[in-house]
């Protein structure tokens, strides 16, 4: 009831799409999460469900990473939305864009959880099993080796 | 972080627009219940001594008063703290039969559910509050801040005894508050110029104004407090 599953869906998507790179999967994985959240008996508040969709949507790209690749079809034509990472956006700063790309994997996407799909850092700490403390401490390190890189 | 790389991050992290996602929420958004259909529920479960409280309030408020029509806001003035008592029980209700453990873990979470029950309440409360405030005779706006100062201010203060002591002590605690304010508007029956003056309808406005900003700082940590209950902690 307290969710709001259509400004989520944007954001678990985006979370998916990050990790795997592809629409389609991402769309996949996406719905598959809120399936399993519907089904279950997490409580409805906020923060409580967005803990558990988030981690779904990260066992299920885990998952996904391991399977083997399937052979795309010769007649289907490729989606040219996929693969269109921030490195190749023209319309973000180089700066930013360098910057992001030099950072690892799991930084890039605790920046993305944090400042682009806002998730409260409560959430975040019992996401990755960190305190508080030590969440905003790596926040910290993060973005000044963000800026650094931008200003260099 | 500054506005503009946060702005900046939104746009490098834009994803292509989902495109199945209409078809998905078309299909499972029956799944969840809407907010009214959640205070209609909730509504049912208020204990009926909540209710039997807020009617005693309103007939003793409105119905019994003697004497001048001055000295029906002070009557009025005096069962506030009754009705006060009535809010207070029920959102005390689960660490008084020590279910909070239980409830905090049902799939509406006990915040979601205190908050509908409070919201019910309180505007059922609130028009006993206005009815009593046009029936009584020393002008709307001096009635309401006559009857409100004590609602309020029981409220507040049992909620910070709500917060610090815990199971069923807690409800003694808040009838014994509720009983002190209610005996200091019943003291004004006999003396209206010390309480009641337009001298000090001031005082009245300012006494207001901090049981109110008291209030919304108390329901706030209060929720903030079942939001992160430890479940170690209470019993």
């Amino acid at each position: 009831m307290a969710l709001d599953i259509d400004k989520r869906y944007d954001e678990i998507y985006r979370y998916c799409y990050y990790r795997l790179g592809n629409r389609t999967t991402a769309e996949d994985i996406t719905q598959e999460a809120f399936l399993r959240f519907f089904a279950s008996d997490v409580p409805r508040n906020d923060g409580e469900a967005l803990r558990y969709l988030y981690t779904v949507a990260r066992n299920l790209c885990i998952d996904e990473y391991r399977r083997a690749k399937p052979v795309p079809l010769d007649d289907e034509p490729p989606d040219p939305a996929d693969g269109t990472r921030f490195e190749e956006r023209a319309e973000i700063g180089v700066e930013l864009r360098r910057a992001l790309a030099a950072l690892p994997e799991e930084d890039r996407t605790l920046i993305l959880l944090r400042y682009v799909n806002e998730v409260p850092v409560g959430v975040l700490c019992k996401l990755n099993g960190v305190s508080r403390f030590a969440l905003y401490r790596r926040l910290q390190r993060i973005t000044k080796q963000l800026r650094e890189s931008i200003e260099e | 972080m500054n506005k503009t790389i946060r702005r900046q991050l939104k746009t490098a992290f834009a994803a292509p627009e989902p495109q199945r996602k209409n078809a998905f929420l078309r299909a499972h958004r029956r799944r969840e219940i809407g907010m009214g259909t959640l205070y209609l529920i909730q509504a049912r479960y208020i204990s009926p001594a909540a209710w039997a409280l807020s009617a005693a309030a309103l007939f003793l408020g409105a119905l019994l008063p003697a004497g001048t029509k001055e000295s029906h806001i002070w009557t009025a003035s005096a069962v506030m703290p009754v009705l006060a008592l009535a809010a207070l029980t029920e959102g005390h209700k689960s660490r008084a039969c020590r279910m909070t453990e239980l409830e905090a873990a049902a799939r509406f979470s006990l915040p979601t559910v205190m908050m509908a029950r409070m919201a019910i309440l309180g505007v059922c409360h609130l028009v006993i509050i206005v009815l009593l405030a046009l029936t009584a005779g020393v002008g709307f706006t001096r009635n309401l801040v006559y009857l409100l100062v004590p609602y309020l201010l029981t409220a507040n203060l049992g909620s910070v005894i709500c917060r610090r002591i815990r199971g069923r002590e807690a409800v003694y605690g808040c009838a014994a508050v509720s009983a002190a304010v209610s005996m200091a508007g019943i003291t004004a029956y006999w003396q209206p110029e010390l309480l009641f003056a337009s001298e000090t309808f001031g005082c009245w406005c300012a006494m207001l104004a901090a049981v109110t900003i008291a209030g919304t700082a108390n329901f706030i940590k209060s929720i903030k407090e079942r939001e992160h209950l430890d479940y170690g902690t209470d019993d």
